[in-house]
């Protein structure tokens, strides 16, 4: 199978006022295209860091993390912002979507950082919001909508460049166990049928299920 | 107290703004307050080191049988004394060797004749030196230090004086300091002496008769009934107080009442910072409300908390304002003591009374408790729940009501200065850029939307897609709003300030290009042979004689008095004025048509006031009776602020009685200013008084500027808190927008494209800030010309596309240098503990 993230000695520490803590330790990760990964680990296990160091969103202290074979820790801020518009999608907790814009625009801020021209992908656009079910919501702000259709305009959001590899943090965890259901139908559809490399942090079992492959995480270590 | 002086000492940026706020309006409010009282207090000193404690003063006018008067010797019931005063003019012949320095020969010296005893008792001399034990008569003189160390006189020496057209030795009795009646005034070209008045009547022959009568009453009694009762007494001569108080505080108005204006103006900018930056304040400390509040604190108790913050700065910036009021008041007071006119400088005397201070402290308490009011009240009245929960959020209201009143204060500020024209306009103008700044404010928000409609569509190509975010971002920002609400009442202010002054600037120019000679002179009883002598001056290539009047012609069945009318030669006055013709037809044509008998041409402004038109006839109050005259044509000037008219030299003759020049216009082909001195030198003894049309505008340009520098300095402090007020909004709004952003970041903004999408939305902001900041300028200059016609000053605005393109690139390089500092810390901000932040 083609290896689409590999993580290499990896390392992560924080200091908290002078204290060192040792977040990551020797983490050595391979996933593959296609895979629905969980990992899961309790609070303050390192998990969440690990899913924004192979976003980009943190740098580790040491190790290497290649996405499609590319070192993303050698990357500029630049290369590294344009990797996180076109190869990765994120899915946030608090779904973190820009309170002022719409959902329509929500979606298409990664097309509109790109330089692209957001009327080219109308109809990329009305096929994603098809799939999480939001059609006639595409007008609204997100302080109109639901949490679990907040969630779905998140997700929409990191499906919007056709990224190979989609990482939520704790997607369900602001969500009640129906809507729950819901976002993590969603996430194994686009998992099966569009092939995408999904990987979620999470600290439910339930959850972990709709995946095919669990990471441990514990004391900073990994191991499954 | 040690949650409030914690919280204050906490945010020093913010305390700074805050406390600047209150400091400057404070200071401003002193300054402009003790202005009115510091004027009058300046004026008065200045009138009274010429006449010292008189109360009352009796001169000789035109219709007085004589230039002289006998002092009555029959006692008035509340006079003390009644100092009297002999003026004449002597001249002292230069030392060869100065003479050729100062290229003059002589010096002039006003010669006063006084009793020294009374005259101590009146209006002491300062002396540096005097001959102890030798009474002060016969041929003594005092003279100044000044005239004493430039020529090396000392007391005891003689001295060689023209006076009366005779030479006269002197011996130097006193050497006075240079104040008082011995101040040196470099204008007048004239040193004080002073002699005692039985000599000097004596070498005038009239002795025992005096020039002026300065009259010193008791204390306490009636002024005005002692003052009526002395005109009875001496009812051929003028018998007024020194200075009138009415018209020193009429006058105190012009400059009060623009320093107000601009006071408002700060206030208003202090409030509007107070007010925004308080939003945040109680932002800020809910939780910390909602802890109190769950543990059993009452709204009082945590409302205490805020107002007592908000208390304290205005504490604190009232004393400190106190302290720097007095420091403005002392700056304000000293440009205006430094007249041009006098050349001299006004003694500064400032008005510090314990009213003042308490006023401006009480209005720095005021602008803090009550611009932080409205977010106070509204944070104590979030329910504990959500305090506790954090579940509070700004609700968007319904803001309709805003642009009802922005119309109304819009139309208000439209109308009152067009429909107010009498005393009461200049407060109604400064009522009309108040609301006219208020509605502005209002309308920011919509006005704001409109632009951004018109950016969105272009900032694509020109900014890509970062151009189009920032346009999003800016739609509700309310911290943006509020800098282009900041920037649009600072930018409208300088620029009504600065074009103002410019057009001051212009008309002044303006009101002196139309005289088309070098030197206007005026030489007491001349006629035609003086003109003769004047033409013989070296340097002299042309002369004419003007018949004139500057003492105002009365209109008759009018209340109206033109100030200045002229009886010209139609066939060389062109040559000498520019006649700017409003009419058709050849200027010169029209000038001779007043030689056809009682025709008046007058300027437009006059023309207006008297509501006239070709054709009409007006009577004037004439020397030799009422006269009719035919109104045959219009001109446009400035001359005595557009109050003036020009009828034929002949029925000026005849009709004023009038048969000696009033000035001379002088054309030259040498320097204007040696022309100058040498046509004084040669009429010494008639006393020769003007000047080269040169320093002339220099003087009237130099004392009109030196009050607008002080608006210039008002209004750029108000851009300077708004300036402050801009910084904190911007570093407010990023922190707010922390989020935001790093969810951007997240998706895949780079750090250039965050600090690109910064600059956008600050242009944007400073462009919008500009542009509506001109419309509020432009509005606030609409009424300018209403009040000054009010004012009857004649002064046309003149607008200039520089200071328009100034205004916004200034508005715009405020914006962009303000959000530079947190723009770069956002672009570097560590974007998961941004997002995670809930």
């Amino acid at each position: 199978m083609e290896s689409i993230i590999k993580v290499a000695d990896l390392y992560k520490t924080f200091f908290l006022g002078e204290i060192q803590v040792e977040v990551l330790k020797a983490i050595n990760l391979s996933i593959n295209k296609g895979e629905f990964i969980t990992i899961m680990g309790p609070s303050g296990s390192g998990k969440s860091t690990l899913l924004y160091l192979i976003g980009g969103l943190d740098t580790p202290t040491s190790g290497k993390i290649l996405i499609n074979g590319k070192d993303i820790s050698a990357l500029s801020d630049k290369d590294q912002s344009v990797m996180r518009r076109r190869d990765i999608g994120f899915v946030f907790q608090f779904y973190n979507l820009v309170p002022n814009l719409t959902v329509e625009e929500n979606i298409m801020l990664p097309i509109l950082l790109d330089g692209l021209q957001i009327k080219n992908y109308q109809d990329k656009l009305d096929e994603i919001l098809d799939i999480v079910e939001l059609s006639d919501r595409k007008a609204h702000t997100p302080k109109e909508l639901s949490g679990g259709q907040q969630q779905r305009v998140a997700i929409a959001r990191a499906l919007i460049n056709e990224p190979d590899i989609i990482l939520a943090d704790e997607p369900t965890g602001n969500l009640d166990s129906k809507t729950s259901e819901e976002v993590m139908k969603l996430l194994q559809r686009i998992n099966i049928e569009k092939q995408k490399t999904i990987l979620q942090v999470s600290h439910s079992l339930e959850t972990a299920n709709y995946g095919n492959r669990i990471i441990k995480v514990k004391d900073g270590r990994v191991w499954e | 107290m040690k949650y409030i002086l914690k919280s204050i000492i906490e945010k020093k940026f913010r305390t700074f703004i805050i406390v600047f706020s209150v400091t400057l309006s404070a200071a401003l409010f002193f300054a402009s307050n003790g202005m009115s009282n510091t004027m009058l207090y300046m004026y008065e000193d200045q009138f009274r080191e010429q006449t010292g404690k008189a109360d009352i003063l009796i001169y000789p006018n035109e219709q007085s049988p004589s230039n002289s008067f006998k002092i009555k010797t029959e006692p008035v019931e509340g006079v003390n004394y009644i100092a009297g005063e002999i003026v004449t003019s002597g001249r002292y012949k230069l030392p060869e060797r100065q003479a050729l320095k100062t290229k003059t020969k002589w010096e002039t010296l006003t010669l006063r004749g006084f009793d020294l005893v009374e005259l101590e008792n009146l209006n002491p001399i300062s002396f540096s030196k005097f001959a102890v034990g030798r009474p002060f008569e016969g041929y003594h003189v005092i003279i100044s230090s000044i005239f004493a160390d430039d020529y090396g006189f000392d007391v005891g020496d003689s001295i060689d004086l023209e006076i009366n057209g005779k030479n006269r030795n002197l011996i130097i009795w006193g050497i006075a300091r240079p104040t008082g009646l011995f101040k040196h005034i470099p204008q007048s070209n004239s040193m004080t002496a002073i002699m005692p008045i039985d000599s000097l009547g004596s070498l005038l022959d009239i002795k025992g008769r005096v020039n002026t009568g300065y009259v010193v009453l008791d204390e306490g009694v009636d002024k005005q009934s002692i003052e009526n009762e002395l005109a009875n007494t001496y009812s051929r001569y003028t018998v007024q107080k020194p200075f009138s108080e009415e018209e020193l505080e009429t006058y105190s108005q012009y400059i009060v009442v623009p320093l107000f204006m601009m006071t408002s103006m700060v206030l208003f900018i202090s409030i509007f910072i107070i007010y925004s930056t308080f939003k945040v304040i109680t932002v800020e400390r809910l939780p910390v409300i909602g802890t109190f509040r769950s543990i059993g604190a009452t709204r009082k108790m945590t409302d205490t908390i805020l107002i007592g913050e908000s208390l304290t700065y205005g504490v604190i910036g009232g004393i400190l304002g106190d302290i720097l009021g007095v420091g403005f008041l002392y700056i304000i007071a000293s440009v205006m003591a430094a007249d041009p006119y006098i050349g001299g400088k006004i003694n500064v005397n400032i008005d510090i009374s314990m009213s003042n201070f308490l006023a401006s402290f009480i209005l720095a308490v005021l602008v803090a408790l009550i611009s932080s009011w409205i977010p106070i009240k509204r944070a104590s009245k979030i329910p504990i729940k959500d305090l506790v929960l954090n579940t509070t959020e700004a609700k968007s209201r319904k803001k309709g009501y805003r642009i009802i009143i922005g119309i109304i204060f819009i139309s208000l500020g439209i109308i009152m200065p067009r429909l107010i024209q009498n005393s009461f306009a200049m407060i109604a103008n400064v009522v009309s850029v108040l609301l006219s700044t208020i509605a502005l404010i209002m309308f920011v928000p919509y006005i704001t939307k409109i632009f951004l409609k018109l950016f969105g569509k272009i900032y694509s190509t020109f900014f890509g897609n970062e151009g189009i975010l920032a346009v999003k971002n800016i739609n509700d920002n309310i911290n943006i709003l509020n800098n282009i609400s900041l920037l649009t009442i600072g930018i409208s202010t300088i620029l009504m300030i600065n074009t103002i002054s410019y057009s001051v600037g212009v008309e002044v120019l303006n009101a002196y290009k139309d005289w088309k000679f070098d030197i206007m002179i005026t030489v007491s009883e001349a006629d035609r042979n003086t003109e003769q002598v004047l033409r013989g001056i070296d340097g002299v290539s042309s002369t004419y004689g003007a018949y004139e009047t500057w003492e105002g012609v009365n209109v008759v069945d009018t209340d109206y008095t033109i100030r200045y009318l002229q009886g010209i030669d139609t066939e060389r006055y062109n040559d000498y004025v520019h006649f700017d013709y409003d009419g058709k037809g050849d200027p010169k044509e029209a000038l001779e048509k007043l030689d056809d008998g009682r025709n008046i041409m007058i300027a437009q402004m006059a023309r207006d006031e008297l509501e006239l038109k070709i054709g009409d006839q007006i009577t004037l109050e004439m020397k030799s009776g009422d006269k009719t005259y035919r109104v045959i044509g219009f001109f446009e000037s400035l001359f005595s602020n557009g109050s003036t008219a020009i009828i034929s030299q002949k029925y000026y003759k005849a009709d004023m009685k009038e048969s000696h020049f009033g000035s001379f216009y002088i054309n030259t082909h040498k320097n204007p200013d040696e022309v100058l001195l040498t046509i004084q030198d040669k009429f010494i003894r008639q006393g020769a008084y003007g000047d080269t049309i040169a320093n002339m505008t220099k003087m009237n340009y130099d004392s009109n500027n030196q009050f607008m520098i002080i608006l210039k300095a008002f209004s750029i402090l108000a851009m300077l808190i708004g300036i402050f007020g801009v910084f904190n909004n911007y570093t407010i709004s990023f922190i707010e927008r922390q989020r935001s952003i790093a969810i951007l970041r997240s998706v895949g903004l780079s750090k250039k494209q965050t600090m690109k999408m910064v600059m956008i939305e600050a242009l944007t902001g400073g462009l919008i800030g500009g542009i509506i900041g001109i419309i509020g300028g432009l509005q606030m200059l609409s009424g300018v010309p209403y009040l000054i016609k009010a004012m009857s000053v004649p002064l046309a605005i003149h607008y200039v596309g520089i200071f328009f393109f100034n205004s916004i690139i200034g508005a715009i390089l405020i914006a962009i240098i303000a959000s530079i500092s947190p723009g770069v810390k956002i672009s570097k901000q560590n974007i998961i503990e941004a997002i995670k932040y809930e």
